[in-house]
C-alpha cells in the first residue's frame, strides 16, 4: 500500500513540517520563559536588572514571610469552596435544564444568559461587580436593601465580605462551561436506563442519584480537576475587584506572584513563588493522570475476567 | 465557500504582523533643516506639566530661527493614565530596549536614580539657582548631584470647611482667626483632632476627618506630625517604633474611637470621598493642594466658589514637635540618561526657568500651587488664583525631604496597615509588628529606632 | 417534537420557574448597569457614548481619546490570532493524531503538561525573550506570545476531534489517489468543523478581553486596545470615568463579542467544546 512504501524519515519531515509553527512558537515563548523562569527564581532580579545569582535566598524568603501562611490558607479556601460551588450548581443547572426541561428553545435560553458572565471581559465584568457592590449609598445592591429596611445602613460589600465576593464572582463566570459539559452528557444517557427506573416506580431524586451522576462521572471528575487548576493559576479576576482584598484578605498564591514581581519590582522574588506554584500544579496533574491511568487499568481488568 | 474561508483566515494570519507595525511613528524631515524629534511621555492629569516643554520647544525652536541655527525640536507626545507603580515599570523596561522617552513623569525618584536612568541635571541648576525658589530639588538630589526638575510646589495641607465651625457657634473673628493661631503655634494638632470630633458632635458636618483612599505621601505628614521620623538627613530610611506606635493608634482610634473618621473610608473611592469634602458633610481632610479642584468639581464648584468655603492649613504643631510645618512635594519631571540629544532637552529646562516661566505658572494656577519657579510666582495666573494667595505664606515653612530609598515600599505597607487598623481588623501593636516583618523582608539598609 | 406527560410537563413547568428565579440575578445585574450607559444626570441620552466619536471630557481635570484606535487595535489582534490559532492548531493537531513519526508520544505528552501550565506567571521572562528577538512594545510580539499561551489547549482540543474520526475517511481519500495534504482537507471539511468552531470561539473570547499581555508588553500609549482602554479608567481605587460612560464603552466593547456569539451560538451548546470525555 502506498504510506507503507514512504519512509521513516520522509514521514518525520511531513510530521514536522505540520508541526513547525507550533514547535517553533511554543519553544519561544512558552518553554523558553519556563526555563528562564525557573533560573530567575535563583536570582535577586529586580528593577535594576543585573542577574546576581542568590542560591535558595528567595525560597527562604517565601518561607520567613509572616504573609506566607495567610495567602496559602486564602488559596486553598478560595480553590476548594469555588469548585464545589460551580461543581454543585453545574450539577444542578445541567439536570434542570437537559432532565426536567425537556423543550429546547428554553434549554438554550437558560443556557444563553448562564453564558453571558462567561463571554463579558474580565474588564467590564470587574466594573459590573465593583458598582454593584459600591459601598456609598448610591450602591445598587446598598440600594435595595435600603428599599425594604429603612434604616439599613450601607454596606461596604467588598471590603467587609471579600472572600465571598470573589468566590460568587468566579462561579458565576465558571458555570457555563461546566453546565454545557454535564448537558451534552446527560443527553447522551441511552434513554432506556431512564424508562427502567420509571417503571421501577424511582423518585426523581433517586434517578439523579442513581442514573445520571454515575453516568456523568468521568464529566464531573474532569470538571473538577479542570476547574481546580484554571483557579489555581487565574488570578484576572481578583486583581480587577479586590487586589488582594483589604490586607491580603483575598491575596491568592498567583496573585502575589504577581504583586511581587510586578508592583514591588522583586522579579526573581516572584519567580520563585511561581515556581512553586508550578510544582504544586505539575504533582496535581500528575496525580490525576496517574489516578485516570489506575481506573482505567482497572476496567481493562474487570472487562479481560 | 470552505476554500475562500480558509483563504481569508491564511490571509489575515499573514498580514497581522505587517499592520501590527502600527506604533512606530516617522518624521519626514525637510531637506536642510535638522529636525530634532523628542518624546514626552506623562501620566495622570496634570498634562499642564508636558504641556509647558511642549510649548517651550516651539518658543526654543522661534529662538533657534532668529539665531540662524537650522533645528527645529519636534514632539511626540504619549500621556497615559494608568497606575503610578506600571507607569514607572514601563519607563524602566523602556530603558532596557533604549526606547525610553526623552521625558517623563518621576513617581520614585530613588530607584530611578539608583538604576542611572535620570540625566544629570546639576550644571544648568547651578547656572540658574537664583531663578528657583530654595531647596526646590532635595528629594531628587543624591552625593550633591541634581536629577530632575521641579515644575511646581504644590504643599500638602489640611482642609477644613467654614462654614461647619459657623454651624458649631463660632463667631466669624474665631473662624478667621484661626488659621493664625495654628501658624503661631497656639492651635495644636491635638486641639485640631478634638475640633474635628465637637464638629461632629455637635452636628456640624457628618464625617470629622477624611484622607486618601491609596497608599499615598499624605500619611507621613501624620507620622511626621505625631513626631514620628521615617528617614534621616542622608535619605536612609528610618523604622522609628515609637512614632509609628503613636500614628497606628491615633489611625485605630480616630476610626474606631472617637469615629471621626469612618471605618470603609479606604474603600469609598475617591468619587465619594471628594464629594464629601465639598459638599461640607466631612469637615476636614488632608492631602495635596491640587486635590482640591477634583473636590471642587465632584459638587460643581469652581476654585473661586469652593475658596470661599473651604480653609488650607498647615499642619499645627504639636505635643512631639515644635512648629507647624507643610511638606512640599513637587511632581518632578526628568530627562532620560539614554536621551540621544541631552543639550537640547537640557536647554529646554532653562527656558522654562527664564523665558518660559509664565507656562510654569499657567500649569501652577491650574492645580493651585505655588512655583518652583521665582519668577512663575509673580506672573499674573498665579496672583488671580484665590487659593493659592491664601497660601502664599506657607512657602516659609515648607520642608522638602531628601530622596528616601526603600520609601515606596514604606509608605505601601504603611497604608496596609492603615486600612486594616481603620476597618478595626488588626491592633496598633499588631500593625507594628507585621509592617517591621515585612520591611525588615523587603527594604535593606533600614534604621532601625 | 416531544410528546410529553402531563407529570413531565408539571415537571418541566416547575423546573422553569426555578430556573427563571435561579438566573433573574444575572439577568438584572447586567441589565441593570448596562441601562446606565443611556442615562446622565437622570435623563435619557446618548452623550455617554462620546468617546465613539472623537475626544471626550470626562470632568474638568481629564480628556480621553476617541475609541477608534483602540477598536481598530483590538480587531486586528482578535482576527490575527484567532485565525492563526486555528491554523496552527489544526496542522499540529493534524500531525499528533494521523502522523505517526518519532517524537509523537513525548510531544504528546508535552501538550498535556503546556496546557496547564499557569502561563501569565511567565511574563517576566516572556519580556526577555522578547527583548532578546528585537519585537518587544510591539503589537507583533504580543500577537505571538498570545498565541504561543493558547496553542498548547487548542492543538489538544483539536487533536481529540481529530482522534475521533474513524481511519476508514482518510484511507479512503488516499486510495482515491489524492495526497496526504488533500486527505487533510477533506478530513477537515467534512468532520472536524465542530472543533473548529469551538477553538475560535474560545480563542476569539480570550483575544478580544486580553489585557494582561498588553499591561505589561507593551510600554506606552501607543497600541491600546478595547481592554486597557477601558482598564485605565478604571482602577480599583479610583473611578476616574463615571459608571454610566464605563458601561457605554462596555457595550460597544461586547458588541462583536454578542454578534460572534449568536452566530456561533449553535455549535457551542451541543456541547461540543471538546474534551469532555477521553481527557488523557
Amino acid at each position: 500500500m502506498r504510506f507503507q512504501e514512504e519512509s521513516v524519515k520522509g514521514k518525520n519531515v511531513q510530521a514536522y513540517a505540520f508541526l513547525s509553527p507550533f514547535l517553533i512558537l511554543v519553544s519561544l515563548f512558552y518553554i523558553a520563559p519556563a526555563i528562564l523562569t525557573i533560573v530567575m527564581s535563583f536570582t535577586g532580579l529586580d528593577g535594576s536588572f543585573i542577574w546576581e545569582f542568590v542560591g535558595f535566598e528567595n525560597y527562604r524568603k517565601i518561607f520567613l514571610d509572616p504573609n506566607t501562611l495567610q495567602i496559602l490558607k486564602n488559596t486553598i479556601m478560595y480553590i476548594v469552596v469555588t469548585m464545589l460551588l460551580i461543581l454543585v450548581l453545574d450539577l444542578f443547572i445541567a439536570v434542570m435544564t437537559t432532565y426536567f426541561i425537556k423543550s429546547d428553545s428554553w434549554a438554550s435560553f437558560f443556557k444563553t444568559i448562564i453564558m453571558l458572565p462567561m463571554i463579558t471581559p474580565s474588564v467590564i465584568y470587574s466594573v459590573l461587580w465593583i458598582w454593584y457592590l459600591d459601598a456609598s449609598d448610591a450602591g445598587f445592591i446598598n440600594t435595595l436593601f435600603r428599599f425594604f429596611n429603612h434604616s439599613f445602613q450601607p454596606v461596604n460589600w467588598i471590603a467587609k465580605y471579600p472572600f465571598q465576593v470573589i468566590v460568587i464572582a468566579q462561579v458565576v463566570v465558571a458555570l457555563a462551561y461546566g453546565a454545557i459539559i454535564f448537558s451534552s452528557a446527560i443527553r447522551s444517557i441511552p434513554d432506556n436506563q431512564f424508562k427502567a427506573a420509571h417503571v421501577d416506580g424511582a423518585s426523581e431524586w433517586e434517578i439523579v442519584k442513581s442514573i445520571i451522576i454515575p453516568n456523568i462521572r468521568p464529566h464531573i471528575k474532569f470538571i473538577a480537576m479542570w476547574e481546580t487548576l484554571g483557579l489555581m493559576t487565574n488570578y484576572i479576576n481578583i486583581l480587577l475587584i479586590t487586589n488582594g482584598g483589604p490586607l491580603n484578605r483575598t491575596e491568592v498564591w498567583a496573585l502575589s506572584a504577581y504583586h511581587k514581581a510586578f508592583i514591588d519590582q522583586q522579579y526573581g522574588y516572584g519567580a520563585a513563588i511561581s515556581v512553586l506554584l508550578i510544582l504544586v500544579v505539575l504533582m496535581l496533574m500528575l496525580l490525576f493522570q496517574f489516578a485516570t491511568k489506575h481506573r482505567q487499568m482497572k476496567e481493562k481488568e474487570a472487562e479481560n475476567a | 465557500m470552505k476554500k475562500m474561508l480558509l483563504a481569508v483566515m491564511l490571509v489575515f494570519t499573514l498580514i497581522t504582523p505587517v499592520f501590527a507595525q502600527g506604533g512606530k511613528e516617522e518624521v519626514a524631515a525637510p531637506a536642510k533643516e535638522q529636525v530634532v524629534s523628542l518624546k514626552i511621555s506623562h501620566n495622570m492629569d496634570f498634562t499642564t506639566i508636558p504641556d509647558a516643554v511642549v510649548d517651550a520647544a516651539g518658543r526654543l525652536n522661534e529662538r533657534y530661527k532668529k539665531e540662524g541655527k537650522n533645528i527645529r525640536i519636534e514632539f511626540t507626545k504619549d500621556y497615559q493614565t494608568i497606575d503610578w507603580t506600571e507607569y514607572q515599570n514601563n519607563i524602566v523596561f523602556a530603558h532596557k530596549i533604549n526606547e525610553a522617552p526623552d521625558f517623563y513623569a518621576i513617581s520614585d525618584p530613588s530607584s530611578l536614580m539608583k538604576a542611572g536612568l535620570l540625566l544629570e541635571l546639576t550644571d544648568i541648576v547651578k547656572a540658574n539657582q537664583s531663578k528657583f525658589v530654595p531647596n526646590a530639588f532635595a528629594p531628587v538630589s543624591q552625593d550633591g548631584k541634581i536629577y530632575a526638575f521641579p515644575p511646581d510646589l504644590p504643599v500638602r495641607v489640611i482642609y477644613y470647611d467654614r462654614r461647619a465651625l459657623k454651624t458649631i457657634g463660632w463667631s466669624d473673628e474665631q473662624i478667621k482667626a484661626l488659621p493664625k493661631k495654628i501658624q503661631s503655634g497656639e492651635f495644636t494638632f491635638e486641639q485640631f483632632i478634638a475640633l474635628c470630633k465637637e464638629v461632629v458632635d455637635k452636628g456640624g458636618a457628618k464625617i470629622g476627618l477624611e484622607h486618601r483612599p491609596g497608599k499615598g505621601a499624605d500619611f507621613l505628614d501624620v507620622l511626621r506630625a505625631l513626631g514620628g521620623v521615617y528617614s534621616d538627613e542622608k535619605g536612609t530610611l528610618v523604622f522609628d517604633e515609637t512614632g509609628l506606635k503613636r500614628f497606628f493608634q491615633f489611625t485605630y482610634d480616630n476610626a474606631n474611637v472617637t469615629k471621626i473618621t469612618p471605618q470603609n473610608l479606604n474603600q469609598m473611592g475617591w468619587t465619594t470621598i471628594n464629594k464629601a469634602v465639598g459638599s461640607g458633610d466631612a469637615f476636614a481632610y488632608y492631602g495635596p493642594i491640587y486635590s482640591c479642584s477634583y473636590v471642587a468639581s465632584s459638587v460643581g464648584l469652581d476654585n473661586t466658589q469652593f475658596a470661599q468655603q473651604e480653609e488650607f492649613v498647615m499642619f499645627p504643631k504639636s505635643a512631639y514637635s515644635d512648629k507647624p510645618f507643610v511638606v512640599a512635594a513637587p511632581q518632578y519631571i526628568g530627562i532620560s540618561s539614554q536621551t540621544k540629544y541631552p543639550q537640547i532637552c537640557k536647554d529646554l529646562l532653562v527656558e522654562l526657568a527664564n523665558g518660559s516661566a509664565d507656562l510654569l505658572a499657567r500649569h501652577a494656577a491650574k492645580i493651585n500651587s505655588l512655583s518652583s519657579v521665582v519668577a512663575a510666582n509673580s506672573d499674573p495666573q498665579i496672583k488671580a488664583n484665590p487659593i493659592i494667595k491664601d497660601v502664599a505664606y506657607m512657602a516659609q515653612y515648607a520642608i522638602t525631604e531628601p530622596s528616601i530609598d526603600g520609601i515606596a515600599t514604606y509608605r505601601s505597607e504603611l497604608f496596609k496597615q492603615i486600612v486594616a487598623l481603620e476597618l478595626g481588623q488588626t491592633s496598633p501593636e499588631q500593625a507594628l509588628a507585621d509592617m517591621k516583618a515585612q520591611i525588615k523582608l523587603n527594604v535593606k539598609n533600614v534604621i532601625y529606632k | 417534537m416531544l410528546d410529553l406527560t402531563h407529570s413531565e410537563k408539571k415537571k418541566q413547568n416547575i423546573a422553569i420557574v426555578v430556573m427563571i428565579l435561579f438566573v433573574l440575578p444575572i439577568v438584572f445585574m447586567f441589565i441593570v448597569f448596562f441601562g446606565l450607559a443611556f442615562f446622565k444626570d437622570g435623563h435619557f441620552t446618548m452623550k455617554n457614548f462620546a468617546f465613539v466619536l472623537g475626544p471626550m471630557q470626562l470632568r474638568d481635570q481629564t480628556t480621553i481619546k476617541p475609541i477608534g484606535l483602540a477598536l481598530r487595535n483590538s480587531i486586528i489582534f482578535t482576527l490575527g490570532v484567532t485565525c492563526s490559532e486555528v491554523l496552527i492548531s489544526l496542522l499540529a493537531g493534524f500531525a499528533l493524531s494521523r502522523l505517526h513519526f518519532t517524537g509523537r508520544k513525548t510531544i504528546q505528552t508535552g501538550l498535556l503538561v503546556l496546557r496547564m501550565f499557569p502561563t501569565l506567571l511567565l511574563l517576566i521572562a516572556v519580556l526577555y525573550v522578547l527583548i532578546t528577538l528585537h519585537i518587544v512594545n510591539t503589537l507583533k510580539g504580543v500577537v505571538l506570545v498570545a498565541l504561543a499561551f493558547r496553542l498548547p489547549g487548542s492543538t489538544f482540543i483539536i487533536k481529540n476531534f481529530f482522534d475521533g474520526i474513524p481511519r476508514d475517511v482518510e484511507n479512503s481519500t488516499l486510495v482515491d489517489g489524492c495526497t496526504r495534504f488533500s486527505g487533510f482537507r477533506q478530513v477537515i471539511i467534512y468532520l472536524v468543523k465542530p472543533g473548529i468552531v469551538s477553538i475560535a470561539v474560545f480563542s476569539f473570547l480570550s483575544a478580544w478581553s486580553n489585557f494582561i499581555l498588553f499591561n505589561t508588553l507593551l510600554f506606552g500609549n501607543k497600541t491600546p486596545v478595547m481592554a486597557t482602554y477601558i482598564r485605565a479608567l478604571t482602577r480599583n481605587e479610583q473611578m476616574i470615568a463615571p459608571y454610566s460612560v464605563v458601561a457605554a464603552m462596555g457595550i460597544v466593547y461586547m458588541i462583536p463579542v454578542i454578534v460572534f456569539f449568536i452566530i456561533t451560538q449553535k455549535q457551542l451548546m451541543e456541547g461540543n467544546i471538546g474534551g469532555g470525555k477521553g481527557v488523557s
